[in-house]
């Protein structure tokens, strides 16, 4: 019995139908705690360079973290990864909802999935029973009307795990969906499932979790909700959800729009937290051990649909980035994603992507066959997400990603390719946010923010400013966001509320029994940080400088209008940013983890 | 006197039942716990509450008498009594007397309150 | 009753470093809550949330004596 932990590994070859459980390591617990650790250790350790993502050799690692399942606020994150078919490089991504804390009450920590399945399976675990059944009538059905349906044969006490037909038909942005309307979205890890043939996991557990002192825990957990429950944005947060950043977004000039053409929306009247709010939210939802349910749950009377959101990064993508002015519009685009399980942020940038090269007649209606596409234009958005999901003549094109369209374009349509590493860029334009940029360029999947939100820190202490403190603050940053999804946790009580970070370590003493001061927890995610980056090294020949880079728009396109406009991070600064924070991280000039780094981090089997 | 809910409130987030293991039971387990949370997705997209109502039919189909009342009011199961027939679990008109392969005897709320402090929303009370 | 003509405001987090946690400042005729993060002497940018009377307003809101307003920065760390 491990403190803290279910306990168990479980193991699903889908090729051989065959199930294996083992204990948990508890050296892989103390020094990767859990989540996404338990994921980067995995999958470095146990995928050969090389393999086909789409194959047999790749790992769909599910993954639950220390305070999975437990009275502590936020507890309600769930890690899937694999190696992405959108990148080829690492990829992890987190989604909220109950599925990490049904995951230990089953008894399990960790969930591998090898192999491909011949025909459509789904995952059935029930405490120690686990079983391949036959998924051939879900195959085909929606993420959402899938997840309705086994929740009416299992039991509405099974946490569904789902994906769409984008995950079917390898769109390489498909997402992992759970809970009516959230989503592990991002790199493609609903691409490796649809690859395995694996419709669904659905899993139930009744098991109780260990702690170690659960007086002390209880004292722990009860201060952490009295803090949050107490804290003046508390209200703010539950009113609004993330829709609320819309707003500050566009104001700070950085809400995408217009495939990033510029960073403020001119129409933003329909567009707001409050409006959605009085427009169409029905129910605060929360994840798992949440006391600020920020899921807006909504309906839409014009489209007559149910959807979980729009978040801001919908709001930005399925809004802004494609010129759409009204939010139930876009509440609309959303839930056809959702249903059809591809990524708001990579769909709604991919679209805008070929938007803009339309407007610019890279690309035409003998491209679309027919279609016009044009900024502004709903009934094109949702178009297309269909013809992405379906694969269908240049939704095929686009269900690649914006770095493969682009050079099927051609046209010089890569400058404004929105990507990094092969992931589209999510929803912050950093042109006037050096820091957020950096944050983005070194991102461990690809260009996403939740790594390092950076750029409230360009905001705090001045935006234009290209210096080491801000290289030091995307480093700290990367380090406690990752160390959150190590422990199965949201940022969201830390970010928003406020509540002190310094809690997770009574925490995690009281729940593991092992005495970790902040520093030693901040060494775990650096360790994490690190892994993850030799894991790139390893996997792309020629691997450094040049992948951190940002699309050319960035750096050679000034921002056309708003609070930024004329704004740009110029090359220099680009290499100047790159420059401090390898430094700073203790890497090479070209960004490759040292052996001296590798070592004090205890990855001296990394050997790159 | 029993737990009252206010389902409009209701955000899922499963707080009470993770509060009411920890309270009734010290462990981490909602699954021991003793109030319901249905949630109704996709649609209409809420979530349903269900509490004791202390209506006191559990005690009255005990064939041992094993379900009493505690200092508060609230009925509860004496697990050394019970002879777990679960006749108790059947006639509950709001499905809220619980079992659990750990636990012999079926259990039910004994409104220690815990849960009404870590719903964030107010939609429990005790009234 | 004549209402003062002040509106209560509430800074939130790091906000409370450059202006008091809590108080009932006076207002002018079509004052916008701007108006009041730029007297406060605080860079706009800094004020990510502006809630008037519990709801999400642009800074261009105009503000009615009597108005509660809250202001919430927003971190991502530090």
């Amino acid at each position: 019995m491990l403190n803290g932990y279910g306990g168990r590994v479980l193991r699903v070859n889908l090729t051989q139908g065959r199930v294996e459980k083992s204990e948990l390591d508890p050296d892989l617990a103390r020094d990767y705690l859990g989540g996404r650790g338990f994921a980067a250790s995995v999958l470095y350790s146990e995928l050969e360079k090389g393999i086909d993502p789409l194959g047999e050799a790749n790992k769909l690692v599910v993954a639950a973290g220390p305070i999975s399942g437990l009275l502590i606020p936020g507890a309600g994150k769930t890690t899937f990864a694999a190696k992405s078919p959108a990148t080829g490089g690492y990829a992890d991504s987190n989604v909220g909802g109950l599925f990490s804390a049904e995951m230990k009450y089953a008894g399990y920590d960790l969930i591998i999935v090898e192999g491909v399945s011949p025909e459509p399976v789904y995952i059935y675990i029930d405490d120690d029973t686990v079983e391949l059944r036959d998924a051939v009538g879900y195959w085909g059905q929606g993420a959402i009307t899938a997840e309705t349906a086994l929740k009416k044969q299992l039991g509405d006490d099974f946490q569904i795990a789902v994906i769409g037909p984008g995950g079917e038909n390898l769109v390489k942005f498909a997402c992992i969906c759970h809970d009516f309307g959230r989503q592990a979205g991002r790199a493609g890890v609903g691409t490796v499932m649809g690859s395995k043939k694996l419709k669904a996991i659905a899993i139930r557990g009744s098991k109780s979790i260990p702690v170690a002192d659960v007086g002390e825990f209880r004292r722990v957990g009860r201060e952490m909700y009295d803090y949050c429950k107490a804290s003046d944005a508390w209200e703010v947060w539950v009113r609004l959800g993330t829709a609320g950043v819309n707003v500050p977004s566009n104001e700070w000039g950085s809400f995408p729009t217009r495939n990033f053409q510029t960073g403020h929306f001119d129409d933003m009247d329909k567009m707001t937290g409050e409006y959605m709010r009085e427009q169409i939210v029905v129910t605060d939802k929360a994840c798992f051990a949440c006391p600020c349910a920020c899921g807006k749950y909504s309906y839409s009377k014009k489209w007559d649909v149910h959807v979980e959101g729009p978040e801001y990064e919908t709001a930005a993508f399925l809004g802004a980035d494609v010129a759409i002015r009204d939010i139930e519009d876009v509440a609309y685009a959303n839930y056809l994603c959702d249903e059809l399980g591809i990524d708001t942020i990579s769909a709604g940038n991919a679209i805008a992507f070929a938007t803009e090269c339309f407007e610019k007649g890279i690309i035409g209606v003998q491209d679309t066959d027919g279609l016009a596409l044009s900024f502004g234009d709903p009934e094109a958005v949702f178009e297309l997400i269909k013809r992405i999901a379906g694969r269908e003549g240049i939704g095929d094109v686009l269900a690649e990603g914006v770095r493969h369209a682009a050079r099927v374009f051609g046209g010089g349509s890569s400058d404004f390719a929105m990507e990094i590493k092969g992931l589209e860029i999510s929803g912050y334009d950093s042109r006037n946010a050096p820091a957020m940029m950096l944050a983005y360029m070194t991102a461990d999947i690809g260009a996403h923010h939740n790594r390092a939100w950076a750029i409230t820190y360009d905001i705090q202490v001045g935006r234009d400013a290209i210096t080491p403190d801000k290289a030091a603050k995307v480093i700290e940053l990367q380090h406690i966001r990752p160390l959150l999804d190590c422990l199965g946790g949201c940022r969201l009580q830390w970010v928003e509320l406020g509540m002190p970070l310094d809690y997770y370590v009574p925490a995690m003493k009281s729940i593991t029994g092992i005495d970790r001061s902040w520093e030693d927890l901040m060494l775990a995610a650096e360790r994490v940080w690190n892994l993850t980056r030799a894991f790139w090294v390893r996997e792309m020949e020629g691997f450094g400088r040049e992948w951190d880079y940002p699309p050319p728009r960035w750096y050679t396109d000034p921002v056309q209008s708003g609070p930024t406009k004329g704004k740009l991070v110029t090359k220099e600064n680009v290499d100047k940013l790159l420059d401090m924070y390898y430094e700073q991280r203790g890497w090479t000039e070209n960004g490759i983890p040292t052996r001296e780094k590798l070592d004090q981090l205890g990855l001296d089997f990394v050997t790159i | 006197m029993h737990l009252r809910a206010d389902s409009s409130k209701c955000t899922g987030c499963r707080l009470c039942q993770l509060a009411c293991s920890l309270y009734h039971f010290q462990e981490n387990n909602p699954k021991k716990s003793c109030l319901a949370i249905d949630p109704k997705f996709p649609d209409p997209g809420v979530f349903e509450v269900r509490t004791c109502t202390q209506c006191g039919e559990c005690a009255e189909v005990c064939p041992v008498e094993a379900i009493v009342q505690n200092e508060k009011g609230a009925y509860y199961i004496d697990s050394e009594e019970c002879i777990a027939c679960l006749e108790c679990v059947d006639v509950c008109p709001e499905n809220v007397v619980f079992t659990h392969p750990d636990q012999e005897a079926p259990f039910e709320c004994n409104l220690c309150g815990e849960c009404v402090h870590f719903c964030a929303y107010g939609a429990l009370y005790v009234e | 009753m004549e209402l003062a003509n002040t509106v209560e405001l509430v800074l939130v987090g790091l906000l409370r470093n450059y202006g008091p946690a809590q108080a009932s400042l006076p207002v002018e005729p079509g004052q916008t809550v701007l108006d009041l993060i730029r007297e406060l002497g605080l860079n706009p940018d800094l004020v990510a949330i502006v809630m008037v009377n519990g709801r999400q307003q642009f800074k261009s809101h105009h503000l009615q004596p009597g108005d509660r307003v809250k202001l919430l920065p927003m971190v991502g760390g530090g």
